[in-house]
C-alpha cells in the first residue's frame, strides 16, 4: 500500500455524516475506505482532522500562471486539487502566433496579468489546444479541467473581424470543427461572455456572436456531452433572468449542462436574486440544467486618491476635489489648512467607515509598518484620528497609499449562506488567478467553512464539503473525483474543522517580470494529496510530486 | 416611460473591487429598476445633472442616465 491515512473524521463528499476511519491509497487510487489493516509505505495520522475529497474550483483564470507554475499557487494550500481555467470566453489556446499579443491584451484587461509576465514567463510554443495541453501537462501538480474560450475560437477563425461582426455560415462551421478538435484534445467545455471587454474597452469577440452561432457551438457540446459556461449581465436582474431562460432552452435542446457566473446578493434588493433563483428552479424542473455560481467571499472596495473613487460621491467637497483635480491639486487641497479643515468636517460623520479602512500598500519604507492595519489602529499609534491618518498617509505617499474597505457587497451572511446551500446553486466564481492587482481570489473554500459553517451555521460541514467536491464533479461531469470511494482517484484534503480559513490578504512579488499580486495564505489545511501523492503539507510546504492531470475530457 | 425619473441613489460594490453608484429609476407605471453606473458613467451623469453630490441626481430624467451609460459604453 502506498499511503494510508489513519483515524480521520471521514467526510466522503456524498453529504453523509462524518465517521472515523482510514483510507488506503495505492497507485494513485483509493483502494479502501473504512478500517485498513495493511501498513502503508507512507502513513499519515489524521486523528482529530477531517479527511475529505480535494476541493474543486470551477471558475478560475489560472491559464497563464500554469505556464510557469503547475501548482497554481496558492490554490493547493487552500485544499483545492482541481481547477477549471479558461472561463469567461478566454483561454490561451487555440491561438495562432499572429494573435498572441491581442490575447495578451485581453488577459491583461480581465486578469490584470501584466504584459511583462507574458514576455518573461512564457515561451510561446503552442498554437492548437492539444499543443497547449501537452505543454502544461509537463509540469502539473494540480488537476486541470480546461475550458476553451469562445472569444479565442472566433479570433482563430475570423481574425480581427471577430471583434466587429457576426460569423458567416462557413465561419460558424469552422468554429464548430475547431471546438470539436479542442474537446477531443481534453477541453471540458466551452466558455463565453456577454459582458467582458478587452484592453481597449471594446467588447471581447464572443460578444459579437449571434444566437445562431452560440447554438451551433452548443450542438457540438451536446454531441460530446460537455458544459457551457457563461458570464451573464449579473448587474442587471431582468437580463439575468432572460439569460437563465436562454440557457435553459439551449440546455434542453442540446442536452447539455450550462452554468452562469457570477450571481451576487445585492444588499438593497434581495428580491432580485430570489427572482433569478426561482427562475432557475422553474427551468430545471422543466428539464433544463442551469447552474448559477455564487461566490463565498464578500466584495471589498479598494481605492487610492490618485484615481477618483465613487466612495466620495456623496461628499460634495471631497468629490469636487477628486473629480476636477489633478494629483497636484489634490495634494494641494490636502495640504492647505483651510481646505483640509473643510474636508475633515464634511467626512467626520462617516468616521466608522474611515476607521475600518485597511492600509493595503504604500511605497515609502517608513510606512510599511502600517500595511495591513486598519486606520483606527494606525491613528492610535500616531495619536490622531482615522480621517486625518488617511489624509496624512496619502500626502506622505504622493497619493499612492492604497486603502481597502472590506465587506462592501455580497456580504449579508444569512442571505449569501442560504444561497450557497441552495440545491440549485453551485459554489464557485472565485475567479482564482484573475484581478491579481486588485484583490486576492484565493481562499474562498476556507472562508466557506469559517464563515458559513462555523460562524453562521448556514450549513453543516458535510453539506459544505459535498458542495465543493462531489456536487461540482457531478455538474462538470468530471469522472472519478469528488468522493472518497474505492476506485476513485486519490485527491484528498486533510484539514482541521476548527481552524480551516483564509488568511489575511497581502501583496507579493512572485509574478514573472517582477509582477505583483494579492494572495492569501490558508489556515487549518494540513495535507493535500493529489493523484495519490502528497502535494503539500502545512509544515513542509510543496513537495516535488507532479501528479496533476488534465481531467474531464479525453486527455 | 418618457417621464421615468431617478428616485434614489446609493453606493454599492462592483465585482472588480471598485465602488459603483446605483440609481433607482421609477417609471410612470410605478415600476422601479436599478441601474449600476461605474465611475465614468457616474461622472457623466453628475455633469449632465450639474450635481455636486450624488443626492442632487434625484428627480432627473432617465434619458440622462442612458446618455451617461453611453459614455462608459461598457464596464466589463
Ligand atoms: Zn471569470
Amino acid at each position: 500500500m502506498d499511503l494510508v491515512i489513519r483515524n480521520g473524521n471521514i467526510i466522503d463528499g456524498s453529504g453523509l455524516p462524518s465517521y472515523l476511519g482510514d483510507i488506503a491509497i495505492n497507485d494513485g487510487r483509493i483502494v479502501k475506505v473504512g478500517n485498513v489493516a495493511d501498513t502503508g509505505t507512507t502513513e499519515i495520522d489524521a486523528q482529530g482532522k477531517v479527511v475529505s475529497p480535494g476541493f474543486i474550483d470551477p471558475h478560475t483564470h489560472f491559464d497563464a500562471q500554469l505556464l510557469w507554475d503547475g501548482a497554481a499557487k496558492p490554490a493547493i494550500e487552500h485544499g483545492v486539487t482541481t481547477i477549471v481555467p479558461g472561463n469567461c470566453s478566454l483561454s490561451l489556446a487555440p491561438l495562432k502566433a499572429d494573435h498572441r499579443m491581442k490575447l495578451v491584451g485581453m488577459f491583461n484587461q480581465i486578469e490584470e496579468m501584466p504584459f511583462k509576465a507574458f514576455e518573461e514567463g512564457v515561451v510561446w510554443d503552442w498554437e492548437s489546444f492539444e499543443e497547449f495541453i501537452t505543454r502544461i501537462k509537463k509540469d502539473l501538480t494540480i488537476n486541470v479541467a480546461p475550458l476553451v474560450g469562445h472569444s479565442v475560437l472566433r479570433l482563430w477563425v475570423m481574425g480581427n473581424e471577430s471583434m466587429h461582426r457576426t460569423a458567416t455560415e462557413q465561419e460558424t462551421q469552422a468554429m464548430q470543427a475547431l471546438l470539436k478538435e479542442c474537446l477531443d484534445a481534453g477541453a471540458i467545455g466551452l466558455s463565453t461572455s456577454f459582458v467582458d471587454m478587452d484592453e481597449t474597452l471594446q467588447p471581447v469577440p464572443s460578444r459579437y456572436a449571434d444566437a445562431a452561432e452560440l447554438d451551433a457551438l452548443c450542438a457540438v457540446l451536446g454531441q460530446h456531452n460537455r458544459i457551457l459556461q457563461v458570464v451573464h449581465e449579473f448587474y442587471d436582474n431582468d437580463i439575468t433572468v432572460a439569460r437563465i431562460d436562454q440557457l435553459a432552452d439551449i440546455s434542453r435542446k442540446h442536452k447539455i449542462t450550462t452554468t452562469l457566473s457570477p450571481l451576487f446578493v445585492n444588499n438593497d434588493n434581495f428580491a432580485g436574486v430570489d427572482q433569478a433563483i426561482a427562475r432557475v428552479v422553474e427551468q430545471n424542473e422543466a428539464g433544463a440544467r442551469v447552474w448559477p455560481q455564487v461566490q463565498t467571499r464578500p466584495i471589498d472596495i479598494s481605492f487610492t486618491f490618485s484615481v477618483p473613487s465613487l466612495l466620495f460621491i456623496r461628499l460634495r467637497t471631497w468629490y469636487a476635489v477628486m473629480r476636477f483635480g489633478t494629483p497636484e491639486t489634490i495634494m494641494a487641497a490636502f495640504s492647505d489648512e483651510e481646505q483640509r479643515k473643510q474636508l475633515v468636517a464634511e467626512a467626520s460623520n462617516m468616521m466608522g467607515l474611515w476607521q475600518r479602512l485597511i492600509l493595503r500598500q504604500v511605497k515609502t519604507e517608513a510606512n510599511q509598518q502600517y500595511v495591513g492595519k486598519n486606520l483606527a489602529e494606525i491613528a492610535e499609534l500616531r495619536g490622531t484620528d482615522a480621517l486625518n491618518v488617511m489624509i496624512d498617509l496619502s500626502l506622505e505617499e504622493d497619493l499612492d497609499a492604497h486603502f481597502l474597505s472590506a465587506d462592501m457587497g455580497h456580504n449579508n451572511d444569512d442571505k449569501v449562506g442560504s444561497l450557497l446551500r441552495h440545491p440549485h446553486v453551485m459554489i464557485g466564481a472565485s475567479d482564482g488567478g484573475a484581478h491579481i492587482l486588485s484583490f486576492s481570489t484565493y481562499g474562498d473554500t476556507g472562508y466557506l467553512f469559517s464563515r458559513f459553517v462555523r460562524e453562521n451555521h448556514s450549513m453543516s460541514i458535510e453539506e459544505a464539503v459535498k458542495k465543493i467536491t462531489s456536487d461540482t464533479a457531478d455538474i462538470w461531469a468530471i469522472p472519478q473525483r469528488g468522493l472518497l470511494k474505492s476506485g476513485y482517484v486519490a485527491d484528498v484534503t486533510i484539514f482541521d474543522a476548527d481552524l480551516i480559513d483564509r488568511g489575511p490578504e497581502y501583496y507579493v512579488q512572485d509574478v514573472p517580470g517582477d509582477g505583483h499580486r494579492y494572495v492569501r495564505d490558508s489556515a487549518g489545511v494540513e495535507t493535500v494529496i493529489i493523484g495519490g501523492a502528497v502535494a503539500y503539507t502545512q509544515q513542509g510546504g510543496y513537495t516535488d510530486e507532479r501528479r496533476g492531470e488534465i481531467v474531464g475530457g479525453r486527455a | 416611460m418618457t417621464d421615468a425619473k431617478i428616485i434614489a441613489v446609493k453606493l454599492s460594490a462592483a465585482h472588480e473591487g471598485d465602488a459603483e453608484l446605483i440609481v433607482d429609476i421609477r417609471y410612470s407605471n410605478g415600476g422601479v429598476t436599478q441601474v449600476p453606473l461605474d465611475r465614468y458613467a457616474s461622472e457623466a451623469l453628475m455633469t449632465a445633472c450639474t450635481a455636486d453630490t450624488a443626492d442632487d441626481l434625484i428627480g432627473h430624467g432617465w434619458e440622462k442616465v442612458r446618455r451617461a451609460l453611453q459614455v462608459s459604453y461598457s464596464r466589463f
